[in-house]
């Protein structure tokens, strides 16, 4: 759906047009505030659509367009009321097909779905996939496919405290290298590729904070019940770790080809483009837990430059990790 | 002549369009869609030079399909390939979906949610047009599959590229750094498959020198994906479905011994993989791939010792070695 803040190009706009006609006729009426809500547009976009629709027809046999071949509204009821109802449509009556594209696209997703524990139990995934399967446009539709990675020990206690509304205790190891207990009330649980989080308040830092599921440990239901949290659902953004003022800028290098390999790991935007060979970079860090975790995860291709302490923090990171080799 | 001088909006234009071409069972001729369809016949009519016309016919197909909208194209058999005389038609059989298949509210729920699957990246634009076409059934949802965000990751650049090829059906070139190696070799396949395994994408391909079918992993192709024109082996049926259990078999068949400090964060991450065993403080570890594996222990520093088996550990010591001399 068009988010409200980008201009809606023509596509948007075409595909709107194409939805709008077997809506309408799904539903019989509609008022113009219950399209915009479907569809995620203004109701000046859903009125403009109307009256393109309304006038819109194909050529007939003479090669003009006549009365017949034009669709036509109830017009006293959209004056009066702004509610739509078709008297007449041309071409387009029924819901389209999903493209082979489309269609793989929510295979995977659907196949994915699956996976998790709270789906994986349910017929009806299955029952879907079937019909979308039939129902798709020419082309190779299953050739994308995602296995899943859902462990389910802490999933299936956090989603319980989701649904019922409570909060969950548990031992958290942050990116600082510091474990605690912590009592959070979950709100959201995402997955980004293998990684599971969960956007939650936290009672001991009173703040909205992300934790990673597996950097969690003994995660039980709590007793207590959630604060009523609405206004902050609101606020969660799309971005899982936002940038802080209070981040240590690190100079690191390393060479143009490792970069798509470390892509992820940096800030959109990072990346200047047609650099130099070797590239170098700077990169906030919250603190040199995670730029030590972030360097390591790259031996060979990602060296620190500056500052010498950030150096220092990762020499001192592999040295201490080597030795357990080095005295057995 | 620029866009801004045409009369009819564009997405008038297009919508008309389709439903002459929907509406016509043996389909228009270039001739008549430029002097007939609302749009096309204004500008005409306006006196627009011919040519222009033409070039902005060529675009709208383009952006027809690209909608994922069954626009055919036939050249009359009497006539020996004059493209003046080719009939363009829509299908309504192949625009609208079959009449025998409806989605429940529950469905579309859970179409909806494997759509947000995708509303990151690559994959977004079509994720977004079924999700208009889902917006066109007049259905009440009122199941909201809420607390769950699922979001896997396409922002590998090769991803789109491999996705045409395969749809095309066409072989593809690239740069591939092998795990392990320091230099890329240049690879030319006929991609068959995505596949996301561990959280990282996958391509299965037919590789030409080697006779072989081969996974590499899209974060390693360190050059851009070019598409050729020669086509590609076929994909057997189910080959995605196929490539992932071959993935997850090698997965289940590797097996590291490790052992991590208790408590620490390397242990709720190690004991959250999947099918990790635990035998006091020695964990039995699957991966699917040695070097990419050892990386990710890398991450985990002092918290973790490698035990078996003997390859790994010594990419161990060579990682870590690598990391702190390249840092005093």
């Amino acid at each position: 759906m068009s988010s409200a803040s980008r201009r809606p190009s023509t596509t948007d706009n075409l595909l709107l047009l194409l939805a709008l006609v077997p809506y309408v006729l799904d539903r019989g009426e509609v008022p113009v505030a219950q399209a915009a809500e479907q569809f995620g547009r203004s109701e000046d976009d859903i009125v403009k659509a109307i009256e393109l629709i309304a006038c819109a027809g194909i050529p007939g046999d003479s090669l003009a367009y006549s009365h017949l071949d034009l669709f036509d509204i109830d017009w006293d009821l959209w004056e009066e009321q702004r509610v739509i109802t078709f008297w007449n449509t041309v071409a387009i009556d029924h819901q389209p097909r999903f493209s082979a594209r489309e269609a793989s696209a929510l295979l995977a997703g659907l196949q994915y779905l699956a996976t998790h524990p709270s789906y994986s139990h349910r017929s009806d995934i299955d029952e879907v996939m079937t019909k979308l399967r039939a129902g798709a446009g020419a082309g190779p539709a299953d050739r994308i496919v995602v296995g899943g990675e859902a462990v389910e020990t802490h999933l299936v206690v956090l989603e319980e405290a989701l649904s019922t509304q409570r909060a969950v205790t548990m031992t958290y190891h942050n990116k600082r290298g510091e474990s605690g207990e912590r009592t959070i009330d979950p709100l959201l649980i995402e997955t980004r590729d293998a990684q599971w989080y969960v956007r939650g308040w936290c009672h001991t830092r009173q703040a909205l904070r992300t934790f990673r599921v597996n950097h969690m440990e003994a995660v039980s239901l709590s007793e207590l019940e959630q604060d009523d949290h609405s206004s902050l659902i609101e606020d969660i953004s799309t971005e899982l770790f936002s940038p802080s003022p209070d981040d240590i800028t690190v100079t690191i290098e390393c060479s143009a080809s490792s970069v798509p390999l470390i892509a992820d790991y940096l800030p959109r935007g990072v990346i200047p483009p047609g650099a130099v060979d070797p590239l170098r970079l700077e990169i906030p860090f919250a603190h040199y837990g995670s730029l030590t975790r972030f360097v390591a995860a790259h031996p060979g291709r990602v060296r620190v430059v500056a500052p010498p302490s950030a150096r220092e923090a990762v020499a001192h990171f592999a040295g201490n990790a080597l030795a357990r080799y080095e005295t057995r | 002549m620029s866009a801004s001088a045409q009369l009819v909006n564009p997405e008038d234009r297009l919508f008309h369009l389709i439903l002459a071409l929907m509406s016509s069972s043996h389909g228009l001729n270039k001739d008549q869609i430029l002097s007939t369809v609302r749009g096309y016949r204004e500008d005409t009519e306006a006196g627009m030079a011919r040519e222009s016309i033409e070039r902005r016919f060529e675009r709208d197909k383009d952006a027809l399909r690209s909608l994922g909208i069954p626009l055919e194209a036939t050249i009359p058999p009497e006539d020996d390939g004059n493209n003046k005389n080719t009939l363009y038609r829509i299908p309504k059989g192949a625009y609208d979906l079959p009449e025998d298949i409806e989605f429940t509210a529950r469905d579309i729920a859970l179409l909806n949610l494997s759509a947000a699957v995708w509303r990151e990246g690559t994959l977004s634009k079509d994720a977004q047009i079924a999700r208009m076409k889902l917006a066109s059934f007049g259905i009440t949802v009122d199941e909201p599959l809420v607390g769950f965000a699922p979001v896997i990751s396409t922002r590998d650049p090769a991803l789109q590229a491999l996705r045409d090829a395969i749809e095309r059906g066409v072989r593809v070139r690239f740069d591939y750094l092998k795990p392990g190696d320091a230099d890329s070799s240049k690879r030319e396949v006929s991609p068959l498959a995505l596949v996301n395994h561990e959280g990282r994408w996958h391509i299965y391909c037919h590789e030409a020198s080697s006779d072989k079918f081969k996974t590499f992993l899209l974060r390693r192709i360190v050059s851009a994906v070019r598409i050729l024109e020669s086509p590609g082996v076929e994909a057997a049926p189910g080959v995605a479905s196929q490539a992932l259990a071959d993935l997850e078999k090698l997965y289940l068949s590797q097996v590291a011994l490790v052992e991590v400090t208790g408590g620490s964060d390397a242990w709720s991450v190690l004991t959250q993989r999947r099918d990790t065993r635990v035998e006091g403080t020695r964990l039995h570890v699957h991966y699917t791939d040695q070097d990419i594996f050892a990386e990710e222990l890398c991450s985990l520093g002092e918290e973790v010792l490698v035990l078996e088996p003997p390859p790994l550990r010594e990419a161990m010591i060579a990682h870590l070695s690598a990391l702190r001399d390249a840092h005093v």
